[in-house]
This record gives C-alpha cells, sequence and structure tokens, in this order.
C-alpha cells in the first residue's frame, strides 16, 4: 500500500447541528438543512447573503448527504434542499453510503477542495426517519442488506449486528456488561449535551433490564432513530482569505490531516476467514489463530484506519489522538471499532471499555474505572445517545469534532463539562451497514 | 368557499403582516404501494434448487474457493463460479433471538437467526433455525450440528417438476411453461431452514 496524500491543504473552520429529535414536524427536510447551515454561518460572524456571495464568486459548491428516498418519499431530495439554501446554480452532487452517507460526504467535500475544483465546500445531510412508524423504518434500513438472501429470513440490521458481537462474544469473552458500559457512557457524556435526543443517567442494570430487541443487543444497546441535519464547511487556503476580508470570523482552525475507506461484502455470510489486515505497529504473531475478518469484527474499518493513519503519519493513535467520535449504532460496534481503529488488540475491545480508557475523566459514571479518560471515545454521546438520522450522522460526528478541537463545547453546549481539555488532535469514524462502507477522518488543530 | 372564523382571520392577518402565524404543521398520511417485478437473474438455480430439497453453492473454477450462499463471480479473483452441492448439514457459526423484526416479521417473532458454516466451504449460509426452545438459546448454540429443512409446501410442485425431468442446475434447458411454473412457486430462501441434526 503506497502512501496517500491530499492535492492541497484542506481545513474544515465550520458546522452547525439541527436539534436530532424524534420527529420534526414544524420543519420540511430543507428547512430542516438550513437551520443547520445558519448556524454554520452565524458561527462566522457572516450574514447568509454575504456567504452565498464568497461561495458564488470563489468556487463554492456543495455535498448532499442522505441516505433513503423511502424515508423522504421524494426523489431528487438533494437539490430541493440546495435550492432552499440558495446554493443554486452552484456544483453540487448527491452521496449515499448507508449508515456512512455522512462520512463519504465530509470525505467528498475534502477532496474536491484538494483536488483544487472547490475553495469552499458546504457538506450538508439530513435524514427524515419519522415518516414511518418505527417497526416500517427498520423495513426501510433491512432493505439495505441483500434482499434475496438475507431480509427474507427476517434479518434486520439490529438481528446482523447481535449475530455479529455473539461471535465476538464467543471468540473473545466479551461480556454483556461491557457492552452496557458503553450505553452508560455514552448516555451520561449526552447530558451534557443540549443536542442529543436521549440525555440519560443510567446503570449497567438499566440497560440490561431494557427491552430485548434481538440478543444480546437491548433497546438500550441500540441508537434510536431521528430526523435531524448537519452542514460543515470545508475549505481551502484561498477559501480562508475570502471569508476574512468579507470581515468573516473564524472560531478555529481544524486541518484535515488523514481521509481513509474502506469497504466490505454486504452478505456476512460472505465474510472470509483470512489474515487480520495489520496496522504498522501490529505483528502477525498477535494473530497466530484468529480467523479475520469473519463476522466479528469490520475489516472496512480496519482498512479505512491504515489508510488515514498512513496519511496522517500516525504510529500510536492512543498517545497521538486527543479524543475519538464513532459510529456506535449499537454499543458492540463500538467495541469492536475499537480494535479495528487498533486503541488495543483485536478482542481486547470488552477489555478496553472496562478499563475507562474511552471514558471521560471529569464525569461520574457511577462505577470505579482504573485508567479513565486515556482516550475519550463520543464525548458528544455518539450515534445511541444523539440520534441517528442516517444522512446527517456523520456530519454531526464532524462538527462535535470541530467544536472539540476548536475549545468552543462551552459556546456551543451552554456547558464545558464535555470539552477535552487542549484537544489537539480528533477522529471521526462512520459506518455503514455490518461494516459495508467505513470512513475514517483525522483533523489537527492549525 | 365556508365562512373564516374570526379566530382564523386573526391568524390569516397576522400572517401577512409578517407576524407569527399560530399555525400548527398539517401532518397527514399517504400509503405507498408497490408491486416489483424482480428476477434472481444468475442465482436463479439455487432457488430452483431449493424446490429440490437441494442446498446449491458455488465454487470459483480459478482459485477454487467456495461459497455456501452462491456468488456467480469469485470475489477473491473475479473469475467464474460453478454451481456445487452443499451439505444437509452444518454446525451454527453464530445465533441471535430476534424479540422484533422488521415490519413484515414482527409477527413470526421471537425468531432464532444463524449463520451456518460447511465443511469444506469457505463462507456461511444465513437461515432461521427452528425446533429450539427459544427460551433455551444460549453462546452453547453454537457449534450446534444443524440440518436442513425444505418447506414442505414445495412438494407438490417439486414432485411435479421431477416428473418433467428437469435439470435443476441448468436453468435454460426449461420450457417457457416450465419457466412460469417456477414462478409462481415464488420460491424464497426462507423456504428453507435448519433444525438440530
Ligand atoms: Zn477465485
Amino acid at each position: 500500500m503506497g502512501n496517500r496524500a491530499l492535492g492541497r491543504p484542506v481545513y474544515f473552520i465550520s458546522g452547525g447541528v439541527s436539534q436530532f429529535t424524534k420527529a420534526r414536524q414544524d420543519l420540511t427536510f430543507g428547512a430542516m438543512v438550513k437551520e443547520s447551515t445558519d448556524q454554520m454561518v452565524e458561527d462566522l460572524n457572516l450574514p447568509c447573503g454575504k456567504f452565498i456571495e464568497i461561495l458564488r464568486k470563489k468556487n463554492g459548491g456543495t455535498k448532499a448527504s442522505y441516505f433513503s428516498d423511502h424515508y423522504t418519499r421524494q426523489l431528487m431530495a438533494g437539490i430541493m434542499a440546495q435550492d432552499i439554501q440558495g446554493f443554486c446554480p452552484l456544483s453540487s452532487n448527491r452521496v449515499e453510503g448507508g449508515g456512512a452517507t455522512g462520512g463519504i460526504c465530509f470525505q467528498e467535500a475534502v477532496k474536491d477542495v484538494a483536488s483544487g475544483y472547490l475553495d469552499l465546500c458546504v457538506a450538508f445531510g439530513f435524514e427524515t426517519m419519522s415518516h414511518v412508524r418505527t417497526w416500517k423504518g427498520n423495513e426501510f434500513i433491512a432493505l439495505a442488506s441483500d434482499t434475496d438472501f438475507d431480509y427474507p429470513v427476517g434479518g434486520f440490521y439490529s438481528g446482523y449486528y447481535a449475530m455479529m458481537v455473539t461471535r465476538h462474544m464467543y471468540e473473545f469473552g466479551t461480556t454483556v456488561e461491557q457492552m452496557a458500559m458503553v450505553s452508560v457512557k455514552n448516555h451520561r457524556n449526552a447530558f451534557f449535551n443540549p443536542y442529543a435526543q436521549k440525555r440519560e443517567k443510567l446503570t449497567i442494570d438499566d440497560v440490561r433490564k431494557s427491552e430485548m430487541v434481538a440478543w444480546p443487543l437491548t433497546r438500550r444497546d441500540i441508537c434510536v432513530m431521528s430526523d435531524g441535519a448537519a452542514s460543515c464547511l470545508v475549505v481551502s487556503e484561498e477559501g480562508i482569505e475570502e471569508i476574512l476580508k468579507a470581515g468573516g470570523n473564524i472560531g478555529g482552525t481544524v486541518k484535515i490531516i488523514g481521509i481513509g475507506r474502506g469497504t466490505d461484502m454486504m452478505r456476512m455470510a460472505d465474510r472470509p476467514h483470512g489474515e487480520v489486515v495489520l496496522l504498522p505497529w501490529e505483528k502477525e504473531d498477535h494473530y497466530r489463530d484468529l480467523k479475520y475478518p469473519g463476522v466479528h469484527s469490520f475489516r472496512a474499518g480496519r482498512v479505512a484506519a491504515r489508510e488515514a493513519y498512513g496519511m496522517a503519519g500516525i504510529t500510536d493513535p492512543l498517545e497521538e489522538i486527543d479524543f475519538i467520535e464513532l459510529h456506535d449504532a449499537y454499543t458492540s460496534s463500538e467495541i469492536q471499532t475499537y480494535e479495528d481503529l487498533g486503541l488495543c488488540k483485536y478482542g481486547d475491545g470488552g477489555r478496553f471499555v472496562e478499563s475507562g480508557a474511552s471514558f471521560l475523566k471529569n464525569i461520574d459514571y457511577g462505577f470505579p474505572l482504573t485508567r479513565p479518560g486515556k482516550l475519550p471515545v463520543n464525548p458528544s454521546g455518539g450515534l445511541i445517545a444523539c440520534g441517528h438520522p442516517v444522512g446527517a450522522t456523520g456530519l454531526m460526528q464532524a462538527v462535535f469534532s470541530l467544536w472539540q478541537i476548536q475549545g468552543t463545547i462551552k459556546k456551543h453546549f451552554g456547558t464545558d463539562d464535555l470539552q477535552i481539555p487542549e484537544a489537539k488532535t480528533g477522529l471521526w469514524h462512520s459506518h455503514a451497514g455490518t461494516g459495508t462502507y467505513v470512513t475514517v477522518t483525522i483533523g489537527e488543530k492549525v | 368557499m365556508g365562512d373564516i372564523l374570526a379566530e382564523d382571520k386573526k391568524k390569516l392577518d397576522s400572517l401577512l403582516k409578517g407576524g407569527s402565524s399560530g399555525i400548527e404543521p398539517l401532518v397527514f398520511e399517504q400509503s405507498y404501494d408497490i408491486e416489483y417485478v424482480m428476477s434472481h437473474g444468475q442465482d436463479s438455480p439455487f432457488f430452483v434448487g431449493l424446490a429440490f430439497g437441494k442446498l446449491l453453492g458455488t465454487r470459483c473454477k480459478a482459485c477454487h474457493y467456495s461459497y455456501a450462499t452462491p456468488k456467480s463471480f469469485c470475489v477473491n479473483c473475479g473469475g467464474r463460479c460453478s454451481w456445487v452441492e452443499v451439505p444437509g448439514s452444518g454446525k451454527i457459526h453464530t445465533f441471535t433471538l430476534c424479540h422484533f423484526g422488521s415490519e413484515a416479521f414482527l409477527k413470526e417473532t421471537p425468531y432464532l437467526l444463524i449463520l451456518v458454516e460447511f465443511e469444506g466451504f469457505n463462507t456461511l449460509f444465513l437461515s432461521r433455525l427452528k425446533g429450539v426452545d427459544p427460551a433455551t438459546a444460549g453462546l452453547k448454540l453454537i457449534g450446534t450440528k444443524v440440518e436442513a429443512k425444505f418447506n414442505p409446501a414445495l412438494k407438490d410442485k417439486l414432485d411435479f417438476m421431477r416428473k418433467r425431468k428437469i435439470d435443476y442446475k441448468r436453468t435454460e434447458s426449461l420450457s417457457p411453461e416450465e419457466k412460469e411454473l417456477i414462478k409462481k412457486m415464488e420460491i424464497k430462501v426462507s423456504d428453507l431452514w435448519f433444525e438440530p441434526a
């Protein structure tokens, strides 16, 4: 594998999130996006007319991120969201890749700026999952699995992830209590995030005793469906100059230092049993007997991490990264993702969460932790607590990451409980159904 | 047109003057039904095989990688695969007990899903596990020997097809009438499930 590079420096300078909630009946999807782009522009201290003027003058463009045409019951929803923002006739295209739609969208914006095609790119995303009732919504998501072989036997996503973690438990001894700790952590973190849909103080017992969906996953091991939108502004050096020239104010600049992406086969049954894709600091004999990725690991996540670390020059994520926002659609997938990202060896994810490494140092979770705060994961509360309006999710994670690195959590959340002191480097991770598409993006304070 | 009530008139006036309308979002229901005409395409022999009580997989002609869930093109080398019979019994690789599901399957809950591994095959097969009390499901299920069961409802059509000597491995040899019959059979992957051996 050769080292990959971006053509020229790319910066992430502003973002906005429209509150994630069960149903936004007061706004249509385009207006929901407008709520998030307005926040993104206000943060630059620019009137929106001025911002649009800059986009038109200085190679501006957009990317629209949304997953399902079924939920909107509207084809070409992207262009409707584009026009309601006042972004026509600028260059744009839709991006779609299941749960990773937002993460892919962000990276496509980065690439358009890196290539020199755009100087400013707005990556905006949304989903309106409230348009159908919960179990019909589950059916729509299940249609994002093989509809000839997997869906007809009663396959649905919570069931697929349950089978994956059941094998993880069998293979590595991961426990349901370790999974529940992820749920406690993320709900507790979200307690301090006003954008989150579920702000709850839970115990491990609360998680285990909530309704079983697909053994071993309970309702509190699983993220909820939401309506929501999010927007990110990615720019070149010229883009920054133009904003400053127009009287804009940048609350903190993040340089994109690494992007990576991997894929895997749709059907879990097809996942091979081969050799582990190694990170540069790992040795083959760490995994002599491990059949990889099997259904217990996400090869796409490992490939994405390896690419992004390679580009960013990261060789020790625990020391070089200050926080991670990752795609915890399930508590189990957060644990599996620790391993894909090389925060610990394959099989050690359960013990990693138990050590407290992924918790915040300053928050009381109701149980003792041996090394809290080594590398906080999902300080925002993640998908489990913030909600998962698919097309918006990966962008929401990027925005929360930006605010961490900018040091503007207090400004945006009204409290600094979730602010990681002197956060310099952050990683955000986006993931589609059973690990079919995974993106890893790394940003650093300028 | 009906008369405008005083209260509504006030809302409308406020709206036109640029004030808050006080109008609640108008929520409505709408249904959306579609009949799709689908084809199993190159995977069709698998489904015809089910009618004959056979589980068909594939094997790459070039690298010999084998698929318990058929793939016509090898994901390792891009080569063509040929059809092969998968043994009727295997072992549970992993499982889950579903208390919920997609809307279409809610009435069937609770049900067990398993991935089955087969001797001599590189990939797995997703199916239902029946004949096990869901209340007893636990990690100990992993490794349990299971065997394939085929939906008895397919039997009439199957007998008919046997009499007609249809070669299930060669769909191109079917007459239009026979093809029509197979279409009517609506063979689904759920016509196959596994039970403890
Ligand atoms: Zn091959």
